[in-house]
């Protein structure tokens, strides 16, 4: 019986009068890497900021590992192990690459910790293997803000690697990038995907189709249907949901 | 001694009004633009010395420089922002200091144009003397109640202003909702722009009622733009109520228990109190829903 | 973003060090003492690049803390000069608590009599106040702009306080006379001394690990939330740790000068101080020395031919500052320096740079 790294349980949350979550029961197994769709507003990011502790559920529970985490603090969720990458890249833009993934690393978090310590040998050596992992050795040295669009979504993406979760919420890696950069995406996602679970929101549906064993619909907070790619790409609900639109990219 | 406190509490609401006054254009501002525009406190100045100037050179009362300095503050406001705001977009703590420069620079014109020395201007005629209210032991004076008046009259054409014309509902779509209200058209730049230009003239218009309370110099304007942003630190930001109701807590706090113990303490007293509201409201007692 | 402390950096630094502790022999007693008081500033400045250059906490009421500082020594130096000059103070109290009815030092106040107690409570005071501060404050997720204005209102009040309870602190006025360090080269280089050193605990800080995060606070405070950092202790540390290297400053200036006043304790010091940093250059640490000394030097140097525009002249400059040079003089240096390395290594960096700045509150 495998185990579960992420219940979510009857979880509604309920903003100025609108359901945006409504009594949704979904699951994500260890090692696994699940795709989440839906329209927009269907609650994606909203679940997201949700088990991450920005937002407390007006009811519900969530559980990692099989221990209790809604309502926990942010910082605390993240020590548990889940890690999350934003919708629109957020990254440190007058530091440098490199910098950026040293702030990121797992360890040192505590103020008092974090005085003594200065990047040692093997820290950096885990940060150059982030960084040949998201192409971006050559750009170690160069502020973030020089980066392209694109390689911003890579940084933080990277980040997130580096600060070694055991859940990886992944929430739009691709909005923006070319058909190559989400080709490349994929790839890295399918890598990093099998020493970890990770959950990934998309619109693209081919590079759903890239990444994904199973996919999760959500609807209006709730969700829709669950199953393989095929099963979700031949369900008729599915298809009425997003309303005769052929799954377009949502790259330019 | 309770009839000594009611009376506090009536001064008190002319106290609320002035705070409402000095802080409604502000309000305006900060809630669309979410700049704080650490000049207010000298456009107020500057509408205090265009009542100096009406009054001193031209002979005219404070009636005419109601309109007058509503005018030449909105311009001043309109130039600001034209010239400055717009270049420091997005970035709030950056526009901050650049008024705060602009404020510096407006004072030592003034100054290097009028001189250093406190001026005088005097109340309306019309306005003196006062009203015997039952129940306080001391007149409440018409210039008093006169400022109360004026108080509601602007908070009514504020009002007004942005719930019942098309402007006004450009600029509240833009204040709960900037990107969308650029894709469905509206010219958030110039929605800016007037609206700084009106918040201004507000300012103008309060130094210009308030020029006979307190006396007119270049360095008038501080204390009044610290006022105002506690006013909106406590009231909140985007409704107009959170306004007036910041306006009447510190208003009426501030004044009963200045009487009670000393205008200091009760002016701690009252920045205590703020901060610890904002620990539990970090927004202000009233602000926009948002999701 | 922090600059590598080479071999030629370190040795001109030790040459600028060489030429201040030299400054005494050929610059005379009245620019001594001048550069004394502007090296205080220098210590203020360092102290607001920690919490605003580095993790972008906009604090426009630091002089709190500098004056608080300064109003213990004083006070202490204050009682000491009563009491052992009875040709002055006949009841051996100080002038202040004589105009005002009281006939003996309150005993609250005596342990200030000893200077060895009076300085490190002072600064131990002051941290305590901004720990409090910074605990109501940054545990609440209050930033950006509020907080600008709140702590603009602190030292607004702290300011009338001070002039309210005049018979502890001398009211308007101040405390004055009470003899002073002024045109004593030792007290030069023990300023100098400690000016250096607090610059060399401030570069300890700020390229460890804990500067890397504190950066990462000022660029983005929430991503670096939701990667496991508690952002109000560090901005609680660091906030309090500035707070104190003020009220060092500030007891050196107030033995330095011999006279302090509401004005090192109220907003206009406390503005003045981020104007020097702004100037300087926010986040790189040496603008906090060039901003003061550049400021404050040329005030004193032009303000006697062009004092009634030297106040428009500053509000200009820091528009344009603002506007235009936002990473301040050396900052706008070491940005091209670092640019012109990366073209130099083949890397050529694409966009505009991003200014240092730190977002509004947020909806929680």
């Amino acid at each position: 019986m495998a185990s579960y790294i992420l219940e979510v349980r009857d979880l509604v949350n309920t903003v100025s009068g609108h359901t945006i979550i409504d009594h949704l029961e979904f699951d994500i197994e260890e090692g696994e890497l699940r795709v989440l769709v839906g329209p927009n507003g269907a609650g994606k990011t909203t679940l997201i900021e949700i088990i991450t502790g920005r937002y407390r559920p007006t009811q519900g529970q969530i559980l990692f590992q099989g221990q209790r985490i809604d309502g926990r603090p942010r910082h605390e969720i993240y020590r548990l192990g889940i890690s999350r990458k934003f919708q629109v890249p957020t990254v440190y833009d007058n530091l440098t690459v490199f910098e950026n993934l040293s702030v990121a690393l797992r360890g040192h978090r505590q103020v008092f910790s974090s005085l003594f310590y200065r990047i040692d040998a093997r820290g950096a050596g885990q940060i150059e293997a982030v960084l040949a992992q998201i192409n971006l050795l050559h750009r170690a040295k160069d502020e973030a803000y020089t980066l392209s669009h694109g390689e911003k979504q890579w940084l933080e993406i990277g980040m997130v690697v580096a600060s070694d979760p055991r859940l990886m919420l992944l929430d739009e890696p691709t909005t923006g990038m070319t058909r190559e950069e989400t080709d490349k995406t994929a790839r890295l996602i399918r890598e990093i995907a099998r020493t970890r679970s990770v959950m990934v929101v998309e619109h693209d549906m081919s590079f759903v189709r890239q990444i994904a064993n199973r996919i999760t619909v959500l609807h209006q907070g709730q969700k829709l249907a669950e199953g393989s790619v095929r099963e979700i790409e031949n369900n008729p609900r599915v298809a009425e949901v997003y309303l005769g639109r052929t799954k377009i990219s949502a790259a330019p | 001694m309770a009839q000594a406190i009611f009376t506090q509490f009536l001064t008190g609401f002319s106290i609320v009004a002035i705070l409402l006054i000095i802080s409604l254009g502000l309000a305006v501002i900060f809630g669309v633009m979410r700049v704080i525009n650490m000049a207010h406190g000298d456009f107020i100045m500057i509408g205090a010395y265009v009542a100096f100037v009406l009054q001193g050179f031209l002979g005219l009362n404070l009636f005419w420089g109601i309109p007058a300095a509503f005018l030449v503050v909105g311009a001043i406001g309109l130039v600001v922002e034209w010239g400055l705001i717009r270049r420091l977009y997005g970035r709030p703590l950056e526009t901050l200091l650049a008024t705060w420069g602009v404020s510096v620079v407006l004072q030592q014109g003034i100054r290097l144009i009028f001189g250093p020395e406190l001026r005088y201007v005097r109340a309306p005629l019309i306005l003196d003397g006062g009203i015997h209210v039952p129940g306080s032991n001391l007149p409440f004076a018409y210039f008093r109640l006169f400022i109360i008046i004026l108080a509601l009259a602007l908070l009514f054409i504020t009002y007004w202003l942005l719930y019942r014309t098309d402007f006004g509902m450009s600029v509240r779509a833009v204040n709960q909702n900037r990107p969308m209200a650029e894709v469905l058209g509206i010219d958030t730049r110039r929605v800016d722009g007037l609206v700084f230009a009106f918040g201004s003239g507000l300012a103008g218009v309060a130094g210009t009622i308030l020029a006979p309370i307190k006396t007119v110099s270049p360095i008038m304007g501080f204390s009044y733009a610290v006022d105002s942003y506690m006013v909106i630190v406590l009231g909140g930001v985007g409704r107009l109520l959170g306004t007036v109701a910041g306006a009447a807590v510190i208003g009426e706090a501030e004044t009963v228990l200045a009487f009670l113990y000393n205008n200091v303490i009760g002016k701690l007293l009252v920045f205590t109190v703020i901060v610890l509201v904002i620990r539990v409201f970090p927004q202000g007692l009233f602000t926009l829903q948002r999701r | 973003m922090i600059a590598g402390l080479s071999r030629k950096h370190l040795f001109f630094v030790l040459v600028v060090i060489a030429a201040l502790a030299a400054f005494p022999y050929f610059g005379g007693d009245f620019r001594m003492n001048q550069l004394g008081l502007f090296l205080c500033f220098v210590m203020l400045a360092l102290s607001l690049d920690l919490i605003w250059g580095f993790t972008g906490i906009l604090s426009l009421g630091n002089a709190v803390y500098f004056g608080g500082g300064a109003y213990f020594v004083a006070m202490s130096l204050k009682l000491k000069y009563a009491a052992t000059n009875p040709a002055r103070y006949g009841s051996g109290i100080p002038d202040f608590m004589e105009w005002n009815g009281l006939t003996e030092v309150p005993v609250w106040m005596r342990p200030l009599e000893s200077i060895w107690f009076a300085a490190p409570a002072g600064v131990l005071a002051m941290g305590l106040l901004a720990f409090v501060f910074g605990f109501i404050t940054f545990k609440r997720h209050i930033y950006g702009v509020y907080c600008a204005v709140i702590t603009l209102a602190e030292s607004v009040i702290f300011e009338e306080l001070i002039i309210e309870f005049q018979a502890y602190t001398g009211g308007f006025n101040g405390i004055t006379d009470y003899g002073s360090f002024s045109s004593n080269t030792t007290f030069y280089w023990i300023i100098l001394a400690v000016t250096v050193f607090f610059f060399w605990l401030a570069r300890k800080i700020t390229t460890s690990h804990f500067g890397m995060i504190l950066q990462s606070i000022r660029e983005n405070e929430l991503r670096s939330e939701f990667f496991g950092f508690e952002v109000a202790n560090y901005k609680i540390f660091v906030f309090t740790v500035a707070a104190m290297m003020s009220a060092v400053a500030g007891g050196l200036y107030a033995a330095l000068n011999g006279i302090i006043s509401h004005q090192e304790i109220g907003p206009l010091l406390s503005i003045e101080g981020v104007i020097w940093v702004a100037v300087g250059g926010r986040g790189t640490l040496i603008g906090s020395f060039v901003g003061p000394i550049l400021i404050k030097g040329a005030e004193s140097l032009l303000s006697e031919q062009f004092a009634w525009m030297w106040g428009l002249f500053v509000g200009l400059m820091f528009i344009v500052i603002v506007v235009f040079m936002p990473d301040g003089i050396v900052g706008t240096l070491l940005r091209r320096a670092r640019r012109r390395r990366a073209l130099a290594e083949g890397r050529a960096p694409a966009y505009e740079p991003a200014v240092v700045q730190a977002e509004e509150t947020p909806t929680v």
